[in-house]
């Protein structure tokens, strides 16, 4: 098109032409100015001329004729006269003759010479009167009077000139200056075409076949050549330069609509221009795309599509920016609306525009915008709006931190729980404000690595408080990533669980201790029996398991009731507890039945003497209210390491086996579990250690 | 001529009234006015000078008069008729005289001197033509010409001496008019050329026929007045009758000689001399 466009219009005037014309009419019209001076200036040197002649001829007609009229040589003067009127072109002369009027008894003798239409002379006629009027009618007249010698008139000369003459000496003149200029006009042409030809126009010449040869957009390949002569030179030199800036600015234009191309089509941006006044527009296919449609499909295309597809509350609203823009109340237009989808579905747009273009009574004329498709942005916008709210209203803390661990904002529930304000803690750096009591067991290796790998991280977790002091709280960390998988935020979130905390402890307390005694129960028992069995082992020394039972205690209970019975089982625990040492365990199984762990022991002897202790304690009268009560125990005993090895319910087993021996032995005594006693008791069944046995409590 | 116009007119019984201008332009004027005004039929004008003859056929044609010029020609040419002398004849015959004449005297080496009428004058120029021609067509040389302005003695004398003076080999001396003859025959005489220089004349005195006879002249070119005037009647008369009449009549100049005086001396005395009216 461009290419096109830089080809010379074959109707477009050539300049060598206009040149020449230009030339040749201001020639012209000098030579004009310079003809019409020349004219008018000759014209006036004629008529003084004319009458300088007229007055010459006066002079020396009536100086000559005098004599011949006094001679009565009429014939004479006449000739004189015909020679004069000839000679000087007078258009008539005629002499009135007083002398000869004498002759002829009349006042004057009339004679002269009159120029006829032919062009010759003839004679005067006095009685024509036709002839009379041309005279009256001539140009110019003037009369002379003929003196004689002696002063005494003798007539008198009259010259008529016409203007004949004069206008044919003028159009001599007039024709002889035409051929001037003709001849002067067509010289000096030729002469400034040909100085034109070769010294400018042979330069554009130059310009012009240098400049032909252009690329598609008309931008001339080669560069245009030097010139000798200096204006045509710059001429050259500025084209040139014009031409590398031209070349250097299309390609920075063909980069940046590749740019804005590339942007438009990269951001998937519709655009739009609108004729205001006509409202004829023009959308690209984006624009059409981004509500599920072809542009073909659109067709007609005018600001009515936009209408009729935008959601009549957002373009009542868009209506009232637009105004505002228009009035100039905003710098643009910008407006969020909805645009229904071909397949149903409302589109959020984002549509941005401004005039460009004002009528001169401040009319908007044309405007140009884009749309972008928004809905994800709505969406995620709405979603964070919920976010925020979680942010916002949720009862647990939530810290959120940069990828560099800068804490960039907290919540209120933060705040509240750990009595750092917002200031205390934006900015600052997470690890130096809650990881310090992280507890160095390669817990914060751990919490690294899980975020690295899972992007979680779940757990409990103490939380340090302003005033210094600390809750457990449940918390999981969770690492935001970006597209390209970039960790870009951690939120810290965590929930207070102080009260769960002491709830456990509490369950913890029921399931593991004997709720009247306090003694550790069967459950917990268990597990210290299993550690001290390992430890045992690890250490190589010698555990000793004692099975303990009352003897006498149904009575008692069946005596004083059961609340002397707790009381009495009460006080007894105390008095076991107080025997033993920190590292022993004495724990109550059910009923009259508890077991009591030695461990670190270096053999059976350094056991005995516990056990006579337990025995002496046990059997030591209590005082129960106003009665006083005594018991006695039994107690079998079991020891590890065995040959072969053993397990802690074997052990126990072996314990209750040697106890009940020792009831049968008498009561109040203890023994120690052996093979060969064992199979005489092993008739007697095995109670599992994690069984209930409250219900079997004997004497 | 007057005598040969009256003597023709009396023979056509015209009434005829001759005036004389004494060679006075005004008075020719006048009196051509007065004959106008007289109611004349006719006008036979031998005018002062033709210039003079041009305002006066002016004025006749005027009141419708036709005129006849006789002897002096007019400057114009609305008259019925010119009579004049055959100038041109008249002086080739007169050279052809002299010529003859200096070949007898064997002088044909010698120059001739011409003192001449005004040679704007068509008899003037006439006169020249012929004779030159004449003098050529013999071998005979050309000593020079002096043109006379007023015709007085003086100017004749003067001139006659100016050409033997600075003409050594000078044989002869031609004069174009007749009144003056006697200053060249001075100036000859006193010259001490008489008889070494020929003298010859044109137009007549009563006294060349004598002269001629005795030899002092050479020859004489003469016209034939009184024959004019008959011619200019006869030529007026045949007009107003309505005959149709040459424009230009020449009459010859008769060239006389002392070979041939005797023989035209009869045409001498009447168209010459006008001795036939005097009878």
């Amino acid at each position: 098109m461009m290419g096109a466009s830089n080809r010379p219009n074959r109707s477009a005037p050539s300049l060598l032409t206009r040149v020449t014309l230009a030339m040749i009419a201001a020639i012209l019209l000098v030579f004009a100015f310079h003809a019409i001076y020349v004219y008018s200036s000759q014209r006036a040197e004629h008529i003084a001329e004319m009458r300088l002649d007229v007055s010459e001829s006066l002079e020396r007609l009536s100086k000559n004729i005098a004599p011949f009229i006094e001679a009565y040589s009429v014939n004479e003067y006449e000739k004189l006269v015909a020679t004069e009127t000839a000679l000087k072109q007078h258009f008539a002369v005629v002499v009135q003759d007083y002398e000869m009027g004498e002759v002829t008894n009349t006042p004057y003798y009339v004679s002269g010479q009159v120029l006829t239409e032919t062009g010759d002379y003839a004679p005067y006629r006095e009685q024509d009167p036709e002839l009379n009027q041309r005279l009256r009618q001539a140009f110019y007249t003037d009369t002379a009077s003929i003196l004689g010698s002696n002063g005494e008139p003798l007539g008198q000369v009259s010259i008529y000139t016409s203007d004949e003459a004069l206008i044919g000496k003028l159009n001599r003149v007039l024709l002889e200056e035409l051929l001037i200029i003709f001849v002067l006009a067509l010289t000096l042409s030729l002469l400034l075409i040909a100085v034109l030809r070769r010294y400018f126009l042979r330069s554009i010449m130059h310009i012009d076949s240098a400049i032909k040869n252009c690329d598609s957009g008309g931008i001339p390949l080669e560069r245009i050549p030097d010139f000798q002569y200096r204006e045509i030179a710059l001429l050259s030199n500025t084209i040139n330069t014009m031409l590398d800036s031209i070349r250097e600015s299309r390609a920075r234009r063909k980069i940046e609509r590749l740019r804005l191309y590339n942007t438009i089509t990269g951001t998937r941006t519709g655009t739009w221009e609108w004729n205001v006044s006509t409202g004829e527009t023009v959308f690209n296919e984006r624009w059409a795309e981004i509500v599920g449609y072809s542009l073909e499909e659109l067709e007609p295309i005018s600001i009515d599509t936009w209408m009729n597809l935008a959601h009549p509350d957002d373009l009542q609203r868009c209506d009232g920016l637009l105004n505002k823009h228009f009035r100039g109340e905003l710098p643009y237009y910008e407006c969020e609306a909805r645009m229904r989808h071909k397949d149903g579905h409302w589109v959020w747009v984002l549509d941005r525009g401004s005039v460009l273009s004002w009528s001169e009574d401040g009319q908007p004329l044309m405007m140009y915008g884009t749309h972008q498709d928004i809905s994800e942005r709505k969406e995620a916008e709405s979603r964070l709006a919920m976010a925020a709210g979680v942010f916002k209203y949720a009862r647990e803390g939530i810290i959120l931190t940069s990828a560099q661990g800068v804490i960039l904002d907290v919540n209120s529930a933060f705040t509240a729980l750990t009595g750092y304000t917002h200031g205390d803690v934006v900015n600052q750096n997470y690890r130096r404000l809650l990881v310090p009591d992280l507890r160095g067991d390669g817990f914060e290796g751990a919490v690294l690595n899980s975020l690295k790998e899972q992007g979680v991280w779940s757990g409990e977790y103490w939380v340090p408080c302003h005033d210094g002091s600390a809750f457990p709280s449940l918390m999981t960390i969770a690492a935001a990533r970006n597209n390209a998988g970039d960790i870009q935020h951690y939120v810290t979130l965590f929930a207070d669980i102080s009260h769960l905390k002491q709830n456990e402890d509490k369950l913890r307390l029921i399931a593991h201790y004997d709720s009247l005694t306090g003694l550790p129960n069967r459950v917990l028992l268990s597990e210290r029996l299993r550690h001290a069995v390992s430890m045992a082992r690890r250490h190589e020394d010698v555990l000793a398991v004692v099975f303990l039972d009352l003897d006498g205690f149904k009575l008692i209970n069946d005596t004083y009731g059961h609340a002397a019975g707790d009381e009495l089982l009460i006080a007894l625990a105390r008095r076991m507890q107080k025997t033993l040492r920190d590292c022993d365990t004495v724990a109550r199984l059910g009923g009259d039945e508890f077991v009591v762990l030695l461990p670190d022991l270096s053999g059976r002897r350094e056991c005995e003497p516990v056990l006579d202790r337990l025995l002496a304690t046990l059997s030591s009268p209590i005082s129960l209210g106003d009665q006083i009560v005594q018991v006695s125990a039994s107690l079998g005993v079991s020891l590890y390491p065995q040959n072969p090895d053993v397990d802690a319910d074997i052990l126990l087993r072996q314990a209750d086996m040697a106890m009940y021996q020792a009831k049968q032995r008498g009561k109040g005594q203890y023994r120690f579990f052996s093979e060969k006693n064992a199979k005489a008791i092993d008739r007697r069944p095995l109670q599992p250690l994690t069984g209930d046995r409250s219900g079997e409590i004997s004497g | 001529m007057a005598d040969g116009i009256r003597h023709k007119a009396q023979k056509l019984g015209y009434n005829i009234s001759v005036y004389s201008a004494d060679n006075q332009a005004r008075h020719e004027l006048e009196l051509t006015v007065k004959a106008i005004n007289e109611g004349v039929q006719g006008i036979i004008l031998s005018p002062t000078n033709s210039s003079a003859a041009v305002t006066i056929l002016k004025l006749a044609q005027r009141n419708d008069i036709p005129v006849v010029i006789s002897d002096i020609g007019a400057g114009a040419e609305n008259y019925v008729s010119y009579i004049e002398s055959d100038n041109d004849q008249g002086a080739y015959d007169l050279g052809g005289v002299l010529a003859s004449t200096l070949s007898e005297k064997g002088w044909q080496d010698g120059s001739v001197g011409i003192i001449a009428i005004p040679q704007k004058r068509a008899n003037g120029k006439a006169r020249t033509e012929g004779f030159l021609r004449a003098l050529e067509e013999q071998g005979i040389r050309t000593a020079g010409i002096l043109q006379q302005s007023d015709f007085s003695y003086r100017e004749t004398y003067e001139f006659s001496r100016t050409l033997i003076a600075q003409n050594p080999d000078l044989r002869a001396i031609w004069l174009q008019g007749s009144d003056r003859y006697q200053a060249a025959l001075d100036a000859i005489s006193e010259e001490g050329k008489e008889g070494d220089i020929l003298l010859i004349c044109f137009d007549a005195e009563p006294e060349f026929v004598e002269l001629i006879a005795n030899g002092q002249l050479v020859g004489a070119g003469m016209q034939q007045p009184f024959l004019m005037g008959e011619t200019a009647v006869e030529t007026m008369d045949l007009y107003l009758n309505g005959h149709k009449v040459e424009k230009i009549q020449q009459l010859s100049v008769l060239p006389v000689s002392s070979q041939n005086l005797k023989q035209l001396l009869p045409v001498i005395n009447r168209n010459v001399l006008g001795k036939e009216a005097a009878r």
